[in-house]
């Protein structure tokens, strides 16, 4: 009995592994990590009180429109309703992104049919520092995306092997999904890819598949358009990047090395993932995985055309190697097996753990560790509530920090990373920089007052971006009152 | 009692008038539920309404070198309704009886009934035939004439069909030399009509030459996003009727119909798309038969699960029905807004010296010229106009170089009094980060004046 189900248990181990490293950190410091988690925390606010999404900000950008997608807040809200707020948003958002390890899981099992693989394809799913990096303590939406994105994948599978009972499943998924996240889309662009790289094997999808790809399509496609229509007529196809300027494109492109990336995703999943690339095309007639290279491809023709914030299109790729991975294993403890040595395997095993622990674990505890030293503080959440006591007025606050000055504070702010809608982003991300970096005063106090900004929040996060230790523009003019000198800096602009 | 037995033929008309009262309250609703015209083109013809061969306003002069067919017309509607009515009845009116031709020349086409049926409210439902017979100006004569030329042609009724051809000669250029390829395409696949394609060909042609000389003007270039009404195309086609027209092209392949007249005309109709975009008006026609052939086999063909069929077919019907209805919605989002016209109320009433001329964007310039009777800069009527390359480039040096010299000296050459500027071309140099011709006109206030600022909308004098 405990014989067969000995990878069950396992399974549950790494789970459980993984949901404690995660709230283990999370639940270190009593705020979030990022901006988002501050936006989906104040449409989570604004749903209990007035029962609907919050379809225009007072605050953002000094008051703009607002294009979301309301299922995970309606999720998180109708979950407040019965659970606790730490347990609502600490503790959930943790254990469906642990829940991903147990999705990853069963589906290189069934592309695979082997437990080990499945097993590790799992562990690295659990350790990949981007994602821990993207989602650990950050209220993110991707958490219920990502799971029920990777559950649609895994449903496929199971109808291409016959069982139609998942048909359902796959159908109430698919609605579920584009309301969740825009980044259906991406679903919809690797199934397209995963039809086409079928027929280039001359082959063709079953009729059933065929249907549902179609129907997700349709689906998501509609879906998108009507919650996203504005922006659609306003931003054309870009949209898919959320408008995001040209500034913070070409910084992104510049922040990541290669290097820095193959770190990020881990090492261990990239190797193994391209090495199950390879097998898939060009050694098995394993047709389910180009599920996951569909994936990849969709992905990759989105970041060649920017078409897609960096960040996420990574997230995406560091989500699809872990099984990629489990694949090439199968693959390469058939081919160890058939070696002479009888221990191959079980130094390729120590090899393997012994790597997964040092280009997985190991980064991710460290950008665990950095995750949570960004994150708001009990010092900072006080130095917000100095604001929250003055006047109303526009608070410039670095980019990353917007939605958080909105909900400590409950200030305008001049700027967040939600560029959509914004049509002079590019100049307001320019203001901002320039404000900060304060190298001519007379410039500086133009742009202070060509965007009305009444204070300016100056945190340890704005110094180190800009790599200075106090707001420049204050040391040389008296038109700036210092209210709170200490991390974290408040100034109020008096003339 | 006698059970009622509908024949094929009613069951046809049925649909048919069904499609066409669908027709009247779409186009009806386009047409009048502004007050003002919306559209670029219509704004010329209503302020020449064919007559005169001088427009004095038009790129600060210029003789009457183009088509001035659709004015003609408008004319004579004007001797009903006040102008702008005037436009409007003749877009809707054109609509409605290029609709019914519609119907005629399907009626003629070896395609099952059904199909036939569902490309009537295809082509109802899709912006760009909303766009062609509510806005467009002189295409919506020229399409009706087109499609009544090949109806003549499919009745065989030749000449007929030769005179509505050397007819849109009068009506606009472009249309002349696209029909004429359609046409050839299409006798050298019947193989009866080679020789009098030919000749029409060869008349029409020369005809048109005669008119207006060898010149075709400045072309715009066509973005990809512009071509898709969802994504924000004026007069784009609807998202999901295009997925549906994939299907209908594989449905074709499986039919026993001339490959070479339909994959000719599509790979045609497809290559031209990318160089001009109003190919779209003809396009549509296609793209809705296209669709109707992609949904019937939707329809017909064997589906392993009913669920994800009816879900499925819901799904394309509803995103049908939503490209048009959001499209409806916008209509008056399309220009010129109620804010543009309060602005060039204003200008009219500052001074207007001798042969001083407004400063617009290009797709401005004929609403410049009809609303506030000064001298434009440039318009959209690109045919034979004086100098248009050199204008454009001035243009776009005027509106993103940021020179202050530059601009200074230009507005000199051109005897530029005042600058008009709205929310497009705001947002152009804001997305693109670019301050241009806004900080030339913030540096320095002795030399431009900042005479009205309302929402989206700016009007500058350029100070002598």
């Amino acid at each position: 009995m405990l014989r067969d189900k000995w990878h069950l248990y396992v399974l549950t181990i790494l789970f459980l592994s993984v949901l404690t490293f995660r709230l283990f950190f999370s639940l270190s410091i009593p705020g979030f990590t990022g901006d988002n988690a501050y936006a989906t925390l104040r449409q989570v606010d604004h749903i209990s009180e007035h029962y609907g999404i919050m379809l225009y900000d007072d605050l953002s950008y000094g008051g703009r429109e607002l294009l979301v997608s309301p299922l995970f807040y309606y999720f998180l809200t109708f979950s407040r309703f019965f659970i606790s707020e730490t347990f609502v948003f600490k503790i959930l958002p943790e254990v469906l992104l642990s829940l991903l390890v147990v999705v990853v899981y069963f589906i290189t099992y069934e592309l695979t049919k082997e437990k080990g693989s499945a097993l590790i394809a799992a562990l690295l799913s659990g350790f990949v520092p981007l994602v821990i990096g993207a989602t650990l303590n950050s209220l993110s939406s991707y958490s219920l995306f990502f799971l029920i994105f990777l559950m649609l994948f895994f449903f496929l599978i199971k109808i291409n092997q016959g069982e139609l009972a998942y048909v359902d499943w796959f159908v109430f998924l698919s609605f579920l999904l584009p309301l969740i996240h825009p980044g259906a889309l991406i679903f919809v662009l690797a199934l397209i890819f995963y039809w086409i790289l079928i027929l280039a094997e001359s082959s063709s999808l079953k009729p059933v598949t065929t249907e549902l790809v179609l129907f997700s399509i349709f689906l998501v496609s509609l879906v998108e358009f009507v919650i996203f229509k504005e922006a659609f007529l306003e931003h054309g196809l870009s949209l898919i990047r959320y408008n995001l300027p040209s500034r913070i494109i070409e910084d992104y492109f510049v922040e990541f090395s290669a290097l820095s990336l193959l770190y990020s995703l881990g090492i261990v999943s990239v190797i193994l993932g391209c090495i199950g690339i390879y097998i898939a095309l060009f050694k098995t007639k394993s047709y389910n995985i180009f599920l996951f290279i569909g994936l990849i491809l969709s992905v990759l023709l989105l970041l060649l055309l920017k078409l897609v914030d960096f960040s996420i299109g990574i997230l995406f790729l560091s989500i699809s190697f872990p099984i990629l991975a489990g694949f090439s294993l199968r693959y390469i403890y058939r081919y160890l097996s058939n070696l002479r040595f009888s221990r191959t395997i079980l130094y390729f095993n120590v090899l393997l753990v012994f790597s997964i622990l040092l280009f997985s674990v190991l980064p991710s505890y460290t950008t665990a560790k950095s995750v949570i030293h960004y994150g708001v503080s009990e010092e900072e959440i006080r130095a917000l509530s100095v604001l929250k006591d003055l006047p109303q007025g526009i608070v410039l606050a670095d980019l990353e920090e917007g939605n958080m000055v909105n909900y400590y504070a409950d200030k305008k702010t001049l700027l967040d990373r939600n560029f959509l809608l914004i049509s002079n982003a590019n100049f307001v991300v320019r203001d901002a920089k320039l404000i900060f970096l304060g190298s001519s005063d007379l410039l500086t106090s133009q742009r202070i007052a060509n965007n009305e900004i009444t204070y300016v929040y100056f945190s340890f996060r704005t110094k180190e971006r800009y790599n200075s230790t106090t707001f420049l523009y204050s040391e040389n003019t008296q038109c700036v009152e210092t209210l709170h000198n200490e991390t974290y800096q408040i100034f109020r602009v008096i003339c | 009692m006698k059970p009622i037995k509908f024949s094929e033929l009613s069951v046809d008309y049925l649909f048919f008038g069904l499609g066409l009262l669908i027709c009247i309250a779409v186009l009806g609703f386009s047409n009048f539920s502004t007050d003002y015209l919306v559209g670029d083109e219509s704004y010329l013809h209503l302020r020449l309404l064919g007559s005169g061969d001088y427009d004095p306003l038009s790129y600060g002069g210029r003789s009457v070198d183009y088509p001035t067919g659709f004015g003609i017309v408008l004319r004579w509607f004007t001797f009903l309704f006040e102008p702008v009515l005037a436009a409007k009845v003749l877009h809707f009116t054109l609509g409605i009886l290029s609709f019914t031709l519609f119907f005629f020349i399907l009626r003629k086409l070896t395609l099952l009934v059904e199909e036939k049926r569902l490309a009537l409210f295809f082509l109802v439902f899709s912006p760009t035939f909303i766009y062609l017979f509510s806005f467009s100006g002189s295409f919506s004569l020229a399409i009706f004439l087109a499609l009544g030329s090949f109806l003549l042609l499919l009745y065989e009724h030749n000449a007929l069909a030769t005179f509505l051809i050397l007819l849109i000669s009068y009506v606009n250029v472009y249309a002349v030399f696209f029909n004429l390829i359609l046409l050839f395409i299409y006798a050298v696949w019947n193989k009866k009509s080679v020789k009098w394609a030919t000749l029409t060909f060869l008349l029409s042609i020369f005809f048109t030459m005669y008119l207006y000389g060898l010149e075709l003007g400045y072309r715009e270039p066509v973005y990809l996003s512009e071509l898709i009404s969802d994504f924000g195309g004026e007069y784009g086609i609807a998202f999901f009727s295009l997925i549906l027209s994939f299907f209908g092209f594989m449905v074709i392949w499986k039919r026993p119909y001339s490959k070479f007249f339909t994959y000719g005309m599509f790979t045609l109709l497809y290559l031209l798309l990318f160089f001009y975009s109003w190919i779209l008006f003809y396009f549509i026609f296609f793209l809705s038969l296209l669709a109707a052939l992609g949904l019937y086999e939707f329809i017909t063909r064997r589906w392993e699960s009913t669920l994800i069929k009816h879900f499925s077919l819901l799904l394309l019907i509803l995103g049908v029905l939503f490209s048009g209805i959001s499209y409806l919605e916008r209509v008056d989002e399309l220009g010129p807004t109620a804010k543009m016209i309060n602005a060039f109320s204003v200008l009219e009433e500052f001074p207007k010296y001798q042969e001083s001329t407004i400063f617009s964007q290009v797709s401005r310039g004929n609403w410049v010229s009809y609303f506030t009777h000064h001298k434009n800069f440039a318009d959209t009527n690109y045919l034979n106009a004086p100098y248009s390359y050199t204008r454009l480039d001035d243009h776009n040096t005027l509106l993103f170089s940021g020179n202050e010299n530059e601009v200074r000296d230009l507005t000199v050459d051109y005897n530029i009094q005042y600058i008009f500027l709205d929310g497009e071309v705001l947002n152009i140099l804001l997305e693109s980060g670019r301050s241009g011709i806004l900080e030339v006109l913030d540096a320095d206030p002795t030399l431009y004046t900042l005479l009205y600022e309302g929402d989206d909308v700016q009007l500058w004098r350029v100070n002598p």
